[in-house]
């Protein structure tokens, strides 16, 4: 049982930038990548990119440093995730922020080599029962059924054990 | 042994997480608030399955599209006639779109359907009666269960005639407007997309800086590209000599 981190050789591979466009596309693939890592499915990713985008673009300065660009991307990105799930939740963005996930060291990398390695620890942490499911239903694409068959339980049980599950790793990811 | 709360609250998990596992967005409202921490884990869990996720060819090619719409100055467009009938009708409907629409459902507000142009508020949000020289544009108003009077800091006293103050009131954002001895005030969300508008000081009003649309003082859209809904007002009251805005509630 794991989650093994793709290595770096199979890191993304973008096409070559040659306009200004694609160089801004090119890093904007590295927002998307952070982006879906928290939001789970592609139509949210791609409203955030989005937004991103076109808010924090036009406004960098010509002849800004890569670093600066791409620190300056991902802070728009952390705003505009914290404002989307606050929206969502109708809560304050502080209340959410511990649960976003949007650790500081991520911009010089894509999200999901990060991501994985997160996961990998928190399932580590957690009962063995509880990483099972989270690992069967959320990274092994088991339906609810077939994740209960394996734990020899109900569907209606398996709901409350994922329940309990995410809440388990959340106060683990809560508590770093 | 789960109580009763513990079997409805992981049914709603599973509902909202089943969604992002078949890669839908989740259909998160207010009331899943207080299950936020298991809800943006599992999201989470979900989306660290996909070890590279690349975007689409087709949302590429739409966002280096847009990109460069962006970096080029604006030209006016001579709007044909019929250009003008369908801004102006679309207008008037009050014609919600799209992720907007999103965010009305979560809100817990009913739905506007789709109706023929009236002389009042968009049918489905809470009417308002129109003040003179203002087109009715609807009131966002939070359904029951979640609304409350929330105090933005803002001594009434205190505020500059005309400057608009960016107000949080849980899932609400507005900017709050003193006129004279009254108070006003307008969603702080482009009705386009739920991108966060920012104030605008010459020409006075508020800019969206998704797309480019902006909006005069009272919430009008300005000369949009294509139809765009009036922002609709936000209930406020003065209570004490404090500013009020009728927002949601919030968890703790």
């Amino acid at each position: 049982m794991g989650v093994e981190p793709q290595p770096e050789s199979r890191l993304l591979h973008l096409p070559p930038a040659g306009t200004a466009t694609e160089v801004a596309l090119n890093e904007l693939e590295l927002v998307y990548a952070w982006i879906y890592a928290r939001v789970g499915n592609r139509a949210d990713a791609e409203d955030l990119t989005q937004q991103v985008a076109l808010k924090a673009i036009p406004r960098l300065k010509a002849g800004a440093a890569a670093a600066a660009i791409r620190s300056y991307l991902f802070a728009t990105a952390r705003s505009a995730l914290a404002a989307f799930w606050a929206t969502r939740f109708g809560l304050p963005e502080e209340e959410l922020r511990d649960d976003l996930w949007v650790e500081e060291l991520g911009p010089e990398l894509s999200g999901s080599p990060v991501a994985v390695a997160r996961v990998q620890g928190i399932l580590d942490q957690l009962p063995k029962n509880y990483a099972l499911l989270l690992e069967l239903r959320f990274l092994r694409g088991y339906s609810l059924k077939e994740v209960a068959a394996e734990l020899r339980t109900t569907v209606g049980g398996a709901k409350v054990m994922q329940l309990r599950a995410l809440r388990a790793a959340a106060r683990v990811a809560h508590d770093g | 042994m789960a109580d009763r709360y513990e079997w409805w609250a992981a049914e709603q998990v599973d509902r909202l997480l089943s969604r992002v596992l078949a890669g839908r967005r989740p259909d998160v409202r207010p009331n899943d608030a207080i299950e936020h921490p298991a809800i943006l884990t599992g999201v989470q869990l979900a989306g660290a399955r996909h070890a590279y996720p690349r975007m689409s060819p087709a949302f590429r090619r739409r966002l280096g599209d847009a990109l460069e719409a962006a970096a080029r100055p604006p030209s006016p467009r001579p709007m044909t006639r019929r250009g003008a009938l369908v801004a102006g009708a679309s207008a008037a409907l009050g014609a919600v779109t799209g992720a907007a629409l999103e965010r009305v459902v979560g809100l817990g507000l009913p739905i506007p359907p789709a109706a023929a142009p009236t002389s009042g508020p968009a049918p489905g949000l809470a009417g308002a009666p129109a003040a003179a020289g203002q087109p009715a544009a609807g009131v966002l108003e939070p359904a029951p269960a979640y609304q409350q009077w929330v105090d933005t800091g803002l001594v009434f006293g205190e505020m500059i005639e005309g400057e608009p103050v960016d107000v949080a009131a849980g899932a609400i954002r507005a900017f709050v407007v003193r006129e004279g001895d009254h108070i006003r005030a307008v969603s702080a969300y482009c009705t386009h997309l739920p991108c966060k508008l920012s104030v605008r000081v010459a020409p006075a009003g508020f800019g969206c800086p998704c797309h480019g649309v902006e909006f005069d003082p009272l919430g009008n859209p300005i000369s949009p590209p294509y139809p765009v809904a009036p922002l609709p007002a936000v209930r406020t009251r003065i209570n004490g000599g404090r500013v009020e805005v009728l927002g949601t509630l919030t968890a703790g």
